[in-house]
């Protein structure tokens, strides 16, 4: 089986990293009265506000999927925790496509063309689908 | 073209005026200063890693390199007028990337 332990906390870190460097500046300006912030920028306004929501209700999911385990582990492991995983993968694909949005609104910004962002994308997408199809079959 | 000369700048103000001037002057000059500390920062630490270990990690090198020009474009950024946001953009979009490739290559020496 495909190690996704792995895969998913290299996610998770992605964001946070995402989060915390944004933080570190947004802080940095706001400490020093700087008349402009790296906030200013809409896409990286709107890419910290969606990151920082998808990770908390990461938080939120996973957190209540350990209560639900700790409370009865025979039942839930069966029954009930299937709801909370399937939840906590929708969030944690949340998180990814915000990613993608994100690297694809500051190549946008720093005046890349549409045509150029949309054909890479696609290339992207398809590389993406074709490696989590190739990394379930071979269980690395 | 006339351009201006550096004593028309009040440079008793601080360090933070004589880069302004540059930028002024040279306005790639920032850009390129942020570039340059990135390629040193980077070259230097995956060619030290590979004459201390043997073997070289790119990515590593990569990330260092670009959190540290991250961290040096913020600084950067408290002087008014030095550096426009499309700048620091680039730098915090070069440090996700980098991250991303860290984090998702199989090499973790």
């Amino acid at each position: 089986m495909a190690n996704f332990r792995n895969l998913i906390v290299s996610i998770l870190l992605t964001g946070l990293f995402f989060v915390a460097i944004i933080s570190f500046g947004a802080q940095l300006a706001s400490n020093n009265n700087a008349n402009s912030s790296i906030l200013d920028s809409p896409v990286i306004n709107s890419t910290y506000g969606n990151i920082s929501s998808d990770l908390s209700s990461s938080d939120s999911q996973v957190q209540t999927q350990k209560n639900a385990t700790e409370i009865d582990p025979g039942q839930t492991g069966d029954t009930l925790s299937i709801p909370s995983i399937w939840t906590s993968i929708l969030s944690i694909g949340g998180l990814v496509t915000g990613l993608f949005n994100a690297m694809f609104g500051l190549l946008f910004v720093i005046g890349i063309s549409p045509i150029v962002l949309a054909v890479f994308g696609a290339i992207v997408g398809i590389s993406i689908i074709f490696w989590g199809w190739s990394m379930i079959r071979r269980g690395t | 073209m006339t351009y201006e000369t550096i004593n028309e700048r009040n440079l008793s103000a601080g360090v933070g005026e004589l880069l302004l001037y540059t930028a002024d002057i040279v306005p790639s000059f920032i850009p390129l200063t942020l570039f340059s500390f990135f390629i040193i920062i980077s070259m230097g630490s995956y060619f030290s890693k590979i004459r201390l270990t043997g073997s070289g990690n790119f990515p590593a090198s990569l990330a260092v390199a670009s959190y540290l020009t991250t961290i040096l474009a913020f600084s950067l950024s408290l002087i008014d007028g030095l550096m426009n946001i499309t700048t620091l953009v680039i730098c915090v979009t070069i440090s996700g990337f980098s991250t991303l490739l860290l984090l998702f290559t199989k090499d973790k020496n």
